[in-house]
């Protein structure tokens, strides 16, 4: 657990237990001690509108699963499918607002309620998370980022592919640390994919197998490079 | 407005130290104060070259990794130099929806302390150029669980490389279901669907380069 997390971690146990709250407090300045003799965390340089600091949130709101390749061709699967490192999904497209330079990226999926045909539900978004195993539902959906439509930065080094957002970003609590900086109105484009029937099979049995769409995003932080005046 | 920092932190709590009846009062306002701490920074906006650092993700994809453990072999050729910061890795297995049962006990263990992103079930390694491999018992090359070598996205493996265009990296992963589940081999339709490799790269181009 790095300080940050430890410093919130006491100081939640502080606000629960207001009558150990001093003996908490200690433990705090026990650990910004190591911590400042480690270094400490880095000052901030002056001149900076650090205050702006903003969250630019690309996301998808109910996306559907695409077939498969290996799926029967009766559920849209066969060799028109779609290979799982890609997809027909269009890349959604955020527009920087001011010149920033992009700190971290986080990603979540919350699935929707499943449905049959008669509208009855099959499956409620709790249970739905129960094929994720990893936090915020990042293993139910790919992604892939550009910038300007140009680049697709996540390759093998020949060919650019799709790999699950838990490899890909970390989480609010903590996200994956970026360092790159972007001029006022390029764009960044996120694309996305519902993997539930990769994790979920369908068979010719069994076609319609589970398919809930889901809510997901990639939020990256970004802070205002815009100097203050004088 | 300032940023609330460090100091701020200390001199609460510090106030709380001395005088145990007020901590009671200012618990709360600890609490708040941390979780407003100004996020770090100025390593990234005073470094040289944060242009297109820190962008880049080499990866490599298996799909439907047998149950046989055998190993299957990937290369990502890096097109640029780079500082690789960091190894993850995400499994998806693949169980048809008539096999709940079975596929709900991998993402309980996941969940009960098997490692997330499904890491437990496969072995890695990895080697630069195909030559010096790193995940070694002292005497050869070996792989090792997922688990044990990668991160899961909200921490990654720490990686310290510097290497250059066109040197490669290969990895070898097996899948280990058959380990986890003697159903799960014996069950049709049940197999490790995808595993991603992701290593999180810094670019060293300086900006204007």
């Amino acid at each position: 657990m790095d300080h940050r997390a430890t410093l919130s971690t006491l100081a939640h146990h502080a606000a629960n237990d207001p009558a150990h709250a001093s003996v908490y407090a200690r433990v705090v300045l026990d650990q910004i001690a190591a911590w400042k003799a480690e270094g400490g965390e880095p000052q901030t340089p002056p001149g900076y509108l650090y205050a702006g600091a903003r969250s630019i949130v690309v996301r998808a709101d109910r996306l559907a699963v695409e077939p498969l390749p290996e799926e029967p061709p009766a559920i849209g699967g066969g060799p028109g499918g779609v290979a799982i490192t890609t997809t027909g999904n269009d890349f959604v497209q955020a527009k920087m607002p001011v010149d920033a330079l992009i700190y971290g990226v986080s990603g979540y999926a919350i699935p929707n309620v499943l449905l049959n045909d008669n509208g009855a539900q099959i499956l409620d978004t709790g249970e739905l998370f129960a094929f994720s195993a990893a936090s915020d539902g990042r293993d139910l959906f790919s992604a892939q980022w550009n910038v300007d439509g140009e680049t697709q930065f996540t390759t093998d080094g020949t060919n650019s592919f799709m790999t699950p957002a838990a490899a890909l970003v970390g989480t609010r609590l903590r996200p994956r640390a970026l360092a790159w900086k972007l001029k006022r109105d390029q764009t960044i484009g996120v694309r996305f994919r519902n993997l539930y029937n990769a994790i979920v099979g369908r068979t010719e049995e069994q076609p319609d197998g589970i398919a809930p769409t889901i809510n997901c995003a990639l939020v990256f932080y970004a802070l205002d490079l815009r100097r203050l005046e004088g | 407005m300032r940023d609330t920092t460090l100091d701020d932190v200390e001199a609460l709590a510090q106030s709380m130290v001395n005088s145990p009846a007020a901590a009671v009062q200012l618990a709360g306002q600890l609490q708040a104060t941390v979780q407003s701490l100004a996020v770090p920074r100025a390593e990234l906006v005073t470094r040289p070259a944060f242009e297109r650092a820190a962008l880049w993700t080499y990866a490599v994809s298996f799909e439907q990794l047998d149950n046989s453990g055998d190993p299957s072999t990937k290369v990502i050729e890096l097109q640029r130099d780079v500082h690789v910061r960091g190894v993850n890795a995400c499994a998806i297995v693949q169980t048809p929806l008539e096999n709940f049962e079975l596929s709900s006990v991998f993402w309980l263990t996941s969940q009960a302390g098997g490692g997330k992103n499904l890491r437990w079930l496969f072995d890695v390694n990895w080697s630069i150029d195909d030559e010096r491999g790193f995940i070694t018992n002292g005497i050869a090359e070996i792989r090792a669980r997922g688990v044990a070598i990668t991160g899961d996205g909200e921490f990654s493996a720490p990686l310290d490389w510097r290497l250059q265009r066109n040197q490669t990296i290969v990895v070898r992963a097996a899948s280990r279901l058959a380990d986890a589940s003697a159903d799960a081999v014996e069950e049709p339709g049940t197999i490790l669907r995808w595993l991603t490799v992701t290593f999180w790269c810094e670019e060293l181009r300086q900006p204007g380069t």
